[in-house]
C-alpha cells in the first residue's frame, strides 16, 4: 500500500483538513493542507490530528517527536486554520510551513487588502450589537471566521524549521520538497500582488471613497451636533417606531458590501497546489473563487477571481491537461469551481471551459476514465454550500461518484444522482465516517486519458 | 403664473386665515389651478424639474418654483397624507433634522426659521426636492387627464416613506416591504451626487410605487416582460413629468422645434447617474431602436423596458409632428406653432400612454398587453380617430416587433379583440357599489369569462374613473373591475435546482371595463385551468423559473433579510402558506453584473 499516494480528507464539519502521504524516492513524504472548521466541534479536529499523528514517522533520536514534511495554511479563514490553535501540534516537527503570501504581515502588495480587512473586522464588531433580525448573530459568526482563530499559532506558536509565504511566482527551487525530481508540488495561486489581482483598483477606489464619504458625513454631522442614531433614541415624529425600524432594517448597509468583498478577497488569496506525482495530477484549491461575470477571462486592475487569474496564466501549461484528483473548492460552494449552469449568448458559458479542461465531461459511468473529486463540506445554513447543481455536474464527471440519501430540503441533491464523495454524507452503518480516503497508484507514462 | 400674478397670489394668501384655507380646501377640486394657487391651496417649492445634468446644458432649466397641493395636515419632514420624508442614512446612522413646515410663512423652512436653499441648508433642500418631485408624480397620475382617481399604494398603508440620503451606493429602490423609496448618494466624497436631486430617478422610483399601487400583482415575477413593464413605467413617468413642464417644452422648441426625435435631452433618463456611474450620456434613453426580438434575447428588465419607452417616445414625436401637418394646419384659422404642438403632445400623452394602464390585466402583464390597451383605449375615448393616431400607434408597435413587421393586417396581433357579450346582465351602478357586488357580476358570467367553475376568485380592485381628454372634455364614465385567482404549479425537475419540489403560483385573472351604461367595453384575461392558454401559460412560467434558477437570480427573501446575504436580490422568494411567491426587486439599474448578488464568502 505504501507505494500508493493517499489523500485523506478528514471529516471536520465545515472546514478543510487534508492529509497526503506521497511516496518518494527516500520514503514517503507527509503533508497536511489546512486544519480548521467552522460551526464544528474541536473534537472533530482533535480526532483528525490524532489520526494524523499515527501516520507521521518518528524523528530519529527524538523519541515521541513526529515529522511532518509540509504544513500548508491556504488562507486566513477560521475553517482552514482554527485547528492550529489547539496545541495538538506540540509533538510534531514541521519541516516546512507554507502560508499564503497574503498572510505575511509585512507584505507590501497587500496594504489595501489589509486596510479592508481591518475595516471588515470593525464593521462586524459594530454589527454585533445590531437590532436587525439575525444580523448580530451573523456578524458574530463572521467575525470569528475573519479573525481566523488559529492564525496566532501559525505566525508565532508553531516553530517550523522553514517558514515560507508562497505565491505563484515563488521560485521553483524554494518549493523543492521531494527527493525524486519528477515529483513536483507547484503553487498556482495566489499571485504575489494581492491588491492588484484580487482587490482591483476599482474596489480599492470604491472602498477609499466610501470611507472618505462616511468620515466626511460623520464629521459634518458632528459639527452640527448630530450623532449616529441608537436603537433607544426617539424615532422621527412623522413615522411609527415599527415603520422606522422596518425601514432601517431594509436599508442597504454599504459597509456590509465591503465585508462580503473582504471575505471574497481572502478566499482568493488561497494557496492552490498542483501535485504531479508519477503520472498523476492532483489539484488542491483551497477556497479560490471564480468570477463568472468576467466570462472566464482575466481583467487587468479589476478584482479577479483566483480561477480567472490562474486560467489566464496557466491554461497552456499547468492547467492544460485534465487532473486525476480535484479537491472541490470552498466546500462545494457555487462560487469556487469554474462551472456554471448559466447559459451565455451563443451556448455554454465561457467559464465552463476551465472545468471541461480539468474534468472533461464523461460518457456513461461504466466507461469513465479514472478521475476523482472529493468535497469537505457540511450543510450549515448557507444556501449554496454545497451547491446541488454543481454536485450533480461534478458527479457526472468523476469515476468515484456516490449516491446519497440526502435529507429532503431545498438544497438537496436528488437521490440516485451521483455526487463526489462528501464528508457530511459518507457513512458506515449509519455513522459519519471520520475521513474519506482516495488512493492513487502510479500511472504508466503517457497514460493520462 | 407671471411674477405679478405670483405677487398677487402671495398677497391674497397673506390675508387668508387657516380657517379660510381649510374651508377653501373642501372646494378646491372644483377650482382651476390658477385659482387654487391664488387662494393658498398650492404650496410653492423650489426644486429641480429636469435631471440636473440635462438641466445644466445651458443653465436654462434647473431649479424652478413649482406648486403642490396644500393639505390641512401638511407637516415637518415634509410629511403629508401620502408621503413622509425620513432622512436617515443607513451607512452613518445619522438622522437629519427635517424640513419644517411654517404654515404662517406658507413655506418649508429650517427649524430656526431660515429659508431653505441648496447652498445653505442642503439636507433640507434634498428632503423637499425628493418629496415635491414624488408628490408631483402622484398629482400627475391622479389628474383627470391621466388616471382621474386617487392612487393607492401597493402595501398595507397609505404613506410612502422617502429616504433622500439612504446611504452610499449607486442605486435607488422602491421597496414595498419597508414602504419606502430609498435614494442613495454616490461619487466623489468631495462632491457627492444625490439620487434625491435627480428628477428622473425620483420620478422613476415613484412611478414604480404608483404602478405597484394600481397593479400590485405585477411585482410577482412570472416573466421578464412583467419586470420590464415596471421599468418602462418608471422611465415613462420621468419623461412625461419633465415634458409637462412649460420651461422644458420652451427649451425643446427653441432647440429642436418639433423634431423631438433629436431630443435626447428629453428622451434620456437619469443623465447625471449615467454620466458619473456608467460613463454614458444617460442611464437609458427612449431614443432607441430596441425591438421585442432584441429584448427576448436579453430577457433583462432594464433592457427590455426600452421596447415600450422607445415606442411611446416615437408616438409622442408623431403626435407633435402630426399637429403641425399641412392637413391639420389647413383646418385652423390661425396656424399652430411648434410650442402649441408640444403642448398638445404633452397633454395628449396622458390619454395615450397612461389612461391605458387601467385596461391592463391584473397579473402577468406582457408588452403586447400594453399595446392592446393603448389601442383599445383610443378606440373607446376617440372612436372617430380623426387624426389617425391609431395607425401611427399600430405602425410604431409593428416596427418594434410586437407583431410581425410584414403583417398585412390579417390576424394582426395588434388588433384588440372586441369584448364578449355577457349573458347575465348586471347594472354597473349596482356592481360598482362594492367588491362583493362586482363579484356577483363576474361569477354569473364566469363561463363566458373562462373562469373554471371550481376556482374561488377574488375581486382585487374596483374603481370608478373621472377622466378628461386632452381638450379637457369629460370622458364617459369608466368602471374597472379586476379579479384574480391562483393555481398551484409544482416545480418538478432538476432544472429547478434547490427549488425542486417547491410549489409556486400561476396567477390568473382578468380586467373588465364598463361604461356608465353597463356596456362592457374591454375585457382582457390571463386564463388558467385546463384551457389551452392556461396550459401554455403554465409551461411558460416553468421555463421562466428554470431560467432564473440557472442564472442564480432567485434568492429566499429571508436569506437577504437575516444578514447571510446583503443587497437587493433580483428575485426574492417568500413563503406564504408553504407556497413560494416570487417578487421582483425594483432597482434603478442592474449594473454590469445584473442579477448577481453579494454572497457570503468564508
Amino acid at each position: 500500500m505504501d507505494d500508493k499516494l493517499l489523500v485523506r480528507l478528514y471529516n471536520v464539519g465545515l472546514g478543510d483538513c487534508i492529509y497526503l502521504r506521497v511516496p518518494d524516492r527516500g520514503g514517503a513524504k507527509h503533508l497536511l493542507i489546512d486544519c480548521g472548521n467552522k460551526f464544528g466541534a474541536e473534537e472533530h479536529l482533535r480526532v483528525a490530528l490524532a489520526d494524523l499523528r499515527t501516520h507521521l514517522p518518528e524523528v530519529p533520536g527524538d523519541a515521541g517527536l513526529r515529522r511532518l514534511d509540509l504544513l500548508v495554511a491556504t488562507h486566513a479563514h477560521e475553517d482552514h486554520v482554527r485547528g492550529f490553535n489547539l496545541g495538538d501540534f506540540a509533538g510534531i516537527r514541521i519541516e516546512h510551513l507554507w502560508m499564503s503570501t497574503a498572510m505575511n504581515p509585512d507584505h507590501p502588495q497587500a496594504e489595501k487588502a489589509k486596510a479592508l480587512h481591518a475595516f471588515a473586522l470593525g464593521t462586524l464588531e459594530r454589527l454585533q450589537s445590531s437590532s436587525r433580525a439575525g444580523l448580530a448573530e451573523w456578524a458574530t459568526a463572521m467575525l470569528g471566521l475573519s479573525k481566523g482563530e488559529g492564525l496566532d499559532a501559525l505566525t508565532v506558536g508553531l516553530k517550523p524549521v522553514r517558514r515560507l509565504y508562497v505565491h505563484a511566482e515563488t521560485p521553483e527551487d524554494d518549493l523543492k520538497l521531494f527527493d525524486d525530481p519528477a515529483i513536483r508540488l507547484s503553487v498556482l495561486a495566489p499571485m504575489n500582488d494581492i491588491d492588484r489581482f484580487y482587490l482591483g483598483r476599482e474596489t480599492a477606489l470604491a472602498f477609499e471613497g466610501f470611507q472618505a464619504m462616511r468620515d466626511a458625513r460623520l464629521n459634518e454631522a458632528a459639527e452640527r451636533g448630530l450623532a449616529p442614531q441608537r436603537d433607544a433614541d426617539p424615532v422621527p415624529p412623522n413615522v411609527s417606531r415599527e415603520d422606522f425600524d422596518r425601514l432601517r432594517r431594509s436599508l442597504n448597509d454599504q459597509a456590509l458590501a465591503f465585508v462580503f468583498k473582504e471575505g471574497e478577497l481572502v478566499n482568493n488569496t488561497s494557496v492552490v497546489l498542483l501535485l504531479e506525482w508519477r503520472g498523476r495530477r492532483l489539484l488542491f484549491t483551497g477556497d479560490a473563487e471564480v468570477k463568472t461575470a468576467f466570462q472566464g477571462s482575466f481583467q487587468k486592475d479589476r478584482g479577479n477571481g483566483s480561477w480567472n487569474v490562474m486560467w489566464h496564466r496557466f491554461k497552456e501549461t499547468s492547467l492544460s491537461q485534465p487532473v486525476d484528483f480535484l479537491k472541490v473548492g470552498h466546500h462545494g460552494s457555487h462560487n469556487a469551481t469554474p462551472w456554471t449552469g448559466k447559459a451565455s449568448a451563443g451556448g455554454a458559458h465561457p467559464i465552463n471551459e476551465i472545468l471541461d479542461r480539468l474534468l472533461p465531461p464523461q460518457a456513461a459511468a461504466e466507461a469513465r476514465a479514472e478521475r476523482y473529486a472529493v468535497v469537505s463540506t457540511e450543510r450549515s445554513g448557507y444556501p449554496t454550500i454545497p451547491d446541488p447543481s454543481l454536485m450533480m455536474e461534478l458527479g457526472s464527471r468523476v469515476s468515484n461518484g456516490r449516491e446519497y440519501e440526502e435529507p429532503a430540503g431545498v438544497h438537496s441533491v436528488p437521490a440516485r444522482r451521483p455526487q463526489p464523495p462528501r464528508t457530511d454524507l459518507e457513512t458506515i452503518e449509519g455513522h459519519r465516517v471520520p475521513w474519506i480516503d482516495v488512493e492513487l497508484a502510479e500511472k504508466a507514462a503517457g497514460g493520462i486519458p | 403664473m407671471a411674477e405679478s400674478d405670483a405677487q398677487k397670489g402671495a398677497e391674497v394668501r397673506r390675508e387668508l386665515t387657516q380657517a379660510h384655507r381649510k374651508s377653501l380646501y373642501q372646494a378646491a377640486r372644483f377650482l382651476n389651478l390658477d385659482t387654487r394657487c391664488r387662494i393658498g391651496q398650492r404650496v410653492p417649492c423650489e426644486i429641480y424639474v429636469q435631471d440636473r445634468e440635462e438641466g445644466a446644458v445651458d443653465k436654462k432649466i434647473g431649479k424652478q418654483v413649482v406648486d403642490l397641493r396644500w393639505e390641512p395636515l401638511l407637516a415637518d419632514g415634509p410629511t403629508n397624507a401620502r408621503f413622509a420624508v425620513v432622512d436617515y442614512d443607513g451607512d452613518t446612522g445619522i438622522l437629519q433634522p427635517p424640513a419644517h413646515w411654517n404654515e404662517e410663512a406658507f413655506a418649508f423652512q429650517v427649524a430656526d426659521g431660515r429659508e431653505i436653499t441648496e447652498e445653505t441648508t442642503p439636507h433640507q433642500f434634498r428632503q423637499v426636492n425628493a418629496w415635491a418631485t414624488a408628490q408631483r408624480v402622484l398629482e400627475y397620475y391622479e389628474d383627470p387627464r391621466q388616471l382621474g382617481r386617487p392612487i393607492p399604494w401597493g402595501f398595507e398603508g397609505n404613506r410612502l416613506m422617502i429616504v433622500p440620503q439612504a446611504g452610499f451606493q449607486n442605486n435607488a429602490y422602491y421597496d414595498r416591504n419597508s414602504k419606502s423609496l430609498q435614494l442613495y448618494y454616490f461619487g466623489d466624497p468631495e462632491k457627492p451626487r444625490y439620487a434625491c436631486l435627480s428628477h428622473d430617478i425620483v420620478a422613476h422610483e415613484t412611478g414604480h410605487a404608483v404602478l405597484d399601487g394600481i397593479r400590485p400583482y405585477f411585482l410577482e415575477n412570472c416573466s421578464w416582460e412583467t419586470a420590464a413593464f415596471h421599468e418602462f413605467v418608471g422611465d415613462l413617468t420621468a419623461i412625461l413629468l419633465a415634458f409637462r413642464n412649460n420651461d422644458v417644452r420652451s427649451y425643446l422648441e427653441e432647440k429642436f422645434g418639433t423634431h423631438l426625435e433629436l431630443a435626447d435631452f428629453l428622451a434620456g433618463v437619469a443623465g447625471e447617474f449615467g454620466k458619473y456611474v456608467e460613463n454614458r450620456k444617460f442611464l437609458r434613453s427612449a431614443l432607441n431602436s430596441v425591438s421585442f426580438a432584441d429584448a427576448q434575447q436579453e430577457r433583462s428588465a432594464h433592457f427590455g423596458s426600452q421596447v415600450l419607452s422607445g415606442a411611446m417616445f416615437e408616438i409622442l414625436v408623431g403626435v407633435a409632428c402630426q399637429y403641425l401637418s399641412p392637413e391639420r394646419q389647413a383646418e385652423r384659422k390661425k396656424p399652430a406653432t411648434p410650442a402649441g404642438a408640444l403642448w398638445w403632445a404633452a397633454n395628449r400623452m396622458g390619454g395615450l400612454a397612461l389612461q391605458p394602464l387601467d385596461l391592463l390585466p391584473p397579473v402577468d402583464v406582457r408588452l403586447l398587453d400594453y399595446a392592446w390597451a393603448v389601442l383599445r383605449n383610443e378606440e373607446i375615448n376617440d372612436p372617430e380617430d380623426r387624426h389617425g393616431y391609431r395607425n401611427l400607434i399600430r405602425e410604431v408597435f409593428h416596427k418594434r416587433g410586437l407583431c410581425s413587421p410584414t403583417c398585412d393586417g390579417k390576424n394582426c396581433l395588434l388588433s384588440p379583440a372586441e369584448p364578449p357579450r355577457l349573458p347575465i346582465f348586471h347594472d354597473i351602478t349596482e356592481a360598482a357599489r362594492s367588491r362583493t357586488a362586482a363579484y356577483h357580476l363576474i361569477h354569473d358570467n364566469r363561463d363566458k369569462l373562462q373562469i373554471p367553475k371550481e376556482r374561488d376568485f377574488v375581486v382585487v380592485d374596483l374603481y370608478d374613473c373621472d377622466q378628461l381628454n386632452s381638450a379637457s372634455e369629460r370622458l364617459p364614465r369608466r368602471v374597472v373591475i379586476e379579479y384574480v385567482w391562483r393555481e398551484d404549479v409544482k416545480l418538478d425537475g432538476e432544472q429547478f435546482g434547490r427549488w425542486q419540489g417547491e410549489t409556486v403560483n400561476l396567477l390568473c385573472g382578468g380586467t373588465l371595463v364598463f361604461d356608465g351604461r353597463s356596456n362592457l367595453r374591454w375585457w382582457t384575461a390571463k386564463p388558467g385551468g385546463d384551457s389551452p392558454e392556461g396550459k401554455a401559460r403554465r409551461v411558460e412560467l416553468l421555463e421562466h423559473l428554470a431560467r432564473i434558477v440557472a442564472e442564480r437570480r432567485l434568492t429566499l427573501a429571508e436569506e437577504t433579510e437575516g444578514g447571510a446575504l446583503a443587497g437587493q436580490p433580483a428575485v426574492a422568494a417568500r413563503r406564504v402558506d408553504g407556497i413560494l411567491r416570487l417578487e421582483t426587486g425594483l432597482h434603478l439599474c442592474g449594473g454590469a453584473e445584473e442579477g448577481e448578488q453579494w454572497t457570503t464568502s468564508f
